[in-house]
């Protein structure tokens, strides 16, 4: 070991065995009891140039008068250099936290959270026995789904900022203009087409509680939207369950209110509410909020196209076949969920174990193909038994509406993975794509070949789906396969 | 003039804008325009800006990136850029004369100056390039034991920090008679491409010293891998140095900062430090001190003012002094949030309740020093702080943290204390809160010694030299009017442009 001689420390020679021990020594004085030793050794092991230790040194205590007068130094550099040349390099290992963490079960509870309001509407409506306005469910789930993604981005950019007080406030706006433009947009409606307050009333409470859910959801509060809609929902199951008239019709509209009224208000306990005063987001920021919004209306629009229509195709489907129509889609959004965060967590893990890029992108794209598969099992074999279930009591739903519905979930499932890849821009331009296919095969059936507008509209929803498939399908592979977006 | 910040002016409060603010309101006759890096693109003006600013620029370094190109698997880069990104990544990596960083990032820029490069950062190839470079690191013979292998994972961080970094080369350069960068790193990365575009002349002046900052910031406690951490370190190290390289002239605040600009490799010739000032008739001494033995901090609430050794400190001075109290001046910046609730943690753990008051930001600095007995500064890096200067000229004793060019402002009108040392700094409060007449002794000499040496008009002669200096060096001077410089963005990238009429707006007309 190294000695001290009048004042100076000795270099370690080439017997020195344990070189912290040696930091150890030149640090132990009088005048440096406090300093931590092994800080600085860690620090010493670790640098990667001569001027790293140099600041540490410097952060440790040992300022240029130091090195000089008691350590004999020309300066603290000189001091740094001889560590550097006689501490090996050897790193404390990090063991880095994995950021993305695999699907597991408790997604596919999240899918039911998620679908929990369907069977709601449909008990609120078999239980007050009235049938809502035909725009009421479209203009709720377009409209939602905008104010949903738009209200999840802004609230996520706040936080990524830690600007908690803007984050409360502009999720309180958007909560609360949630709920004035709903209620503007219904009445127009109403006054448009035609519909009560009912209708009117059920809209609003739609979009209000998507958006109070995406705020519970962006506070990790998932559960208590699950804890508050329990009472609603199993009401609703025995609603649709039991026959007609069994519970009344005010108990039905009080328990799923009341489920909706507690997710807002829990909801509110992460906001603050204040009258407006100036923007809260930049330019900027607002720019790309708009283009979640219109994100969000657009996958709303095409669950409209597609579900919602399908149901309306056949009149001729009992209650029970139509009911079974959008099932594929809904029970199905947990496994999306579910497969969404395990391509995640999986390709994150391929870059952290991985040490060269040469098969980088294509067991990325293996991971994202396992993914797309496993969903697409799902929802085929839902859509399988759906159809099943629907024939066996002597019904048949058009194959087109199932298959249509299967295309939609994959491109759920792409829209979903992309923009969690960050690559925003590259969705809105396959919706856009689509719903430009779409209109134009519209256009085409009906002035071209005198279609009829119901038709047409299917087959134009069908193009527009597959188109934005094919299109969410071929960036899917480009983005999954890029290192930098994982 | 084109002064260019980063993280300060006119946005937040602090030492380096409080110098920004005397440069430009004390050189007057020069029109300024302002580039200020920031984080984002929507920060608020915190200081008015004097009629002699004609243009504020943002560069919003850490925005969102609207990457409008898809970057499809298998495309290679431009063969130009690939190699230019090669030679700046191996430069990196090993510090040898056949890569060049310098030459390599003005090949990037002139390669790609719309901005381009920063799409292709995006590519696997970029990656792959960047996973060889840091399997390439060089330890310059230093003795190499068990060093784990980079990954893909480290490559993608560190790239994604260098897309943000390298910014400013996808920006219109300035275009004015000298680029004056207020630190290293990122601004100087600006000034430098406007001397490869017009040869405008740059002076680099450094408050903190920007490479020893990272380090700090980057330690390996920061539980940062390895791999990354020392690459992206070597990146710091590579751009401080070319920075100093491209320099027409540096001008460090303190000696201190000098030492280090010369080991990272500057030239001495360059180097002409010159001290920060004040105006002391600002900070007055008549107000009598308070009745509780009282501590005073000011500064911003960030790890490198180390508040945290503050608090654990003040612990072992109240242990003595029950009846002491402790205020802490100074807001807490964007981003350190978590730091600042740590320290409440702290705080709260010591149980030092209403003895420690966190102020928050004020408006009147000269109150906040004589509202205590002493002044104490903690930081861990520092240039040559006002801080320290205003305390010494507002007639109150002074305990500093001995780094940077803290010594050179205090000498023996104070006391030094090691850094991180709250053993050592609680025993110089509690023994001058103890010695009313070495308090009245330090103060004296703290005052006389402002007024000798560091007196703000004195700074400012000096860098009115500077300016004439450079100016009739530069051998094309820019032909831009000097009225009002609204700069063309030949690029697009991400920069916005606020006029002087803007500026009226947005503070309340200057001053």
């Amino acid at each position: 070991m190294s000695a001290r001689m009048n004042g100076l420390v000795e270099e370690p020679n080439e017997h020195d065995a344990d070189i912290h021990q040696w930091i150890e020594g030149i640090t132990e004085g009088t005048d440096f009891e406090g300093i931590d030793a092994s800080r600085l050794a860690i620090i010493c092991s670790a640098a990667g140039d001569p001027l790293e230790i140099a600041a540490a040194l410097e952060v440790a205590g040992v300022s240029h008068t130091v090195a000089t007068d008691r350590y004999g130094r020309a300066d603290v550099f000189s001091l740094a250099q001889t560590l550097w040349n006689r501490i090996p390099i050897q790193p404390t290992p990090v063991v880095e936290a994995s950021v993305h963490q695999p699907g597991n079960w408790l997604d596919l509870l999240r899918g039911l959270l998620y679908i929990a309001p369907a069977p709601m509407l449909l008990a609120l409506s078999r239980g007050l026995d009235r049938e809502f306005a035909g725009w009421t469910l479209p203009l709720a789930v377009t409209w939602g789904w905008g104010l949903g993604q738009m209200t999840a981005f802004a609230g996520y950019r706040m936080r990524s900022r830690a600007d908690t007080r803007r984050e409360a406030e502009v999720t309180g706006r958007f909560l609360i203009g949630s709920i004035i433009s709903t209620l503007v947009l219904s009445l127009v409606a109403a006054m448009i087409f035609g519909g009560d307050l009912v209708s009117i009333s059920v809209a609003t409470a739609l979009v209000t509680f998507m958006v109070a859910s995406s705020i519970l959801l962006l506070h990790q509060q998932q559960q208590w939207s699950a804890l508050l809609i329990a009472p609603g929902v199993v009401l609703s199951c025995i609603v649709l369950i039991a026959p007609l008239g069994t519970v009344p019709g005010p108990m039905v509209a009080l328990f799923i209110a009341g489920s909706f009224i507690a997710v807002l208000l829990r909801s509110t306990r992460h906001v603050h509410l204040r009258w407006p005063s100036g923007m809260l987001l930049g330019h900027r920021d607002f720019r790309i909020s708009l283009g979640h919004l219109l994100h969000g209306l657009l996958c709303g629009l095409a669950v409209v196209a597609i579900v919602i229509q399908g149901e309306h195709l056949a009149p001729a489907l009992d209650d029970l076949a139509r009911v079974l129509v959008p099932v594929p889609m809904l029970a199905t959004l947990g496994v999306m969920e579910w497969q969404l965060r395990t391509f995640r967590s999986r390709a994150s893990g391929l870059t952290q174990t991985m040490e060269t890029m040469d098969r980088f992108p294509e067991r990325a794209w293996a991971q994202c193909r396992r993914s797309l598969l496993i969903y697409l099992t799902a929802i085929s074999t839902v859509t399988a038994l759906v159809w099943i279930i629907a024939a066996a009591n002597g019904q048949r739903i058009p194959s087109s509406v199932l298959a249509v519905q299967i295309v939609l979930g994959i491109s759920f499932l792409c829209d979903l993975m992309i923009v969690t890849l960050d690559r925003l821009d590259l969705v809105l331009k396959s919706w856009l794509l689509g719903l430009t296919v779409g209109l134009a095969w519209l256009a085409v059936e009906i002035w071209g070949f005198g279609t009829a507008v119901e038709t047409a509209l299917w087959h134009a929803s069908c193009a527009g789906g597959i188109c934005v498939c094919v299109a969410l399908a071929g960036c899917t592979r480009n983005v999954a396969s890029t290192a930098m977006n994982h | 003039m084109s002064l260019i910040t980063e993280g300060t002016f006119p946005f937040h409060h602090g030492g380096v804008a409080v110098w920004c603010d005397q440069i430009v309101r004390g050189l007057a006759p020069h029109r300024y325009q302002i580039v200020a890096v920031t984080a984002g693109p929507d920060e608020e003006v915190q200081l008015a800006l004097p009629d002699n600013v004609s243009e504020l620029r943002l560069i919003p370094l850490w925005d969102i990136n609207h990457r409008g190109r898809s970057t499809r698997v298998g495309r290679r880069m431009d063969p130009n850029l690939r190699d230019a990104l090669r030679t700046m990544l191996m430069a990196i990596a090993t510090n040898d004369a056949e890569h060049s960083f310098l030459a390599s990032l003005e090949q990037i820029y002139r390669t790609a100056a719309d901005g381009r490069f920063l799409d292709w950062l995006h590519t696997n190839d970029a990656v792959r390039l960047t996973l060889e470079a840091m399997c390439a690191t060089t330890t310059d013979g230093r003795i190499r034991g068990d060093v784990p292998n980079p990954t893909i994972a480290d490559a993608v961080a560190v790239l994604g920090l260098f897309e943000h970094l390298l910014r400013p080369l996808a920006v219109a350069p300035p275009n004015v008679d000298l680029c004056h960068a207020s630190s290293n790193g990122v601004s100087a990365l600006l000034a430098m491409t406007a001397k490869w575009e017009h040869g405008t002349p740059l002076l680099l002046t450094e408050h903190g010293i920007y490479l020893r900052e990272r380090y700090i910031e980057y330690s390996p406690h920061s539980m940062m891998p390895h791999a990354r951490r020392s690459f992206l370190l070597g990146f710091y190290k590579r751009i401080t140095s070319a920075a100093y390289d491209m320099a027409d002239a540096i001008a460090p605040c303190s000696d201190y900062n000098r030492r280090w600009e010369q080991a990272n490799g500057a030239d001495l010739d360059k180097i002409k430090p010159i001290h920060n000032g004040i105006d002391p008739d600002e900070f007055g001494d008549t107000a009598a001190e308070p009745e509780a033995p009282t501590l005073v901090w000011v500064g911003r609430i960030d790890p490198l003012k180390d508040v945290k050794t503050l608090l654990r400190a003040f612990a072992r001075v109240k242990a003595e002094i029950p009846g002491a109290v402790l205020r802490i001046y100074g807001g807490t910046p964007v981003g350190n949030e978590r730091y600042l609730s740590e320290c409440l943690d702290l705080h709260e753990l010591l149980g030092l309740g209403d003895s420690a008051v966190f102020e928050g930001h004020t408006k009147s600095m000269n109150k906040a020093y004589l509202s205590g007995h002493i002044v104490v500064a903690t930081s861990i890096s520092e240039g040559f702080p006002y801080a320290v200067l205003e305390a010494m000229a507002s007639g109150r004793a002074m305990i500093a943290t001995d780094v940077g060019g803290v010594w050179e402002a205090i000498d023996s009108a104070g006391i030094l204390v090691p850094p991180q040392d709250d053993e050592a700094l609680a025993k110089a409060c509690i023994d001058l809160l103890r010695n009313p007449a070495r308090r009245t002794q330090l103060a004296t000499m703290g005052r006389d010694r402002v007024r000798s040496r560091f007196m703000v008009d004195l700074c400012l002669e000096r860098y009115s030299e500077l300016y004439d200096d450079l100016v009739d060096a530069a051998a094309t001077p820019a032909t831009a009017g000097s009225d009002k410089v609204i700069l063309d963005p030949v690029h697009g990238g991400p920069t916005t442009t606020t006029t002087a009429g803007d500026l009226a707006m947005a503070t309340g007309g200057g001053e």
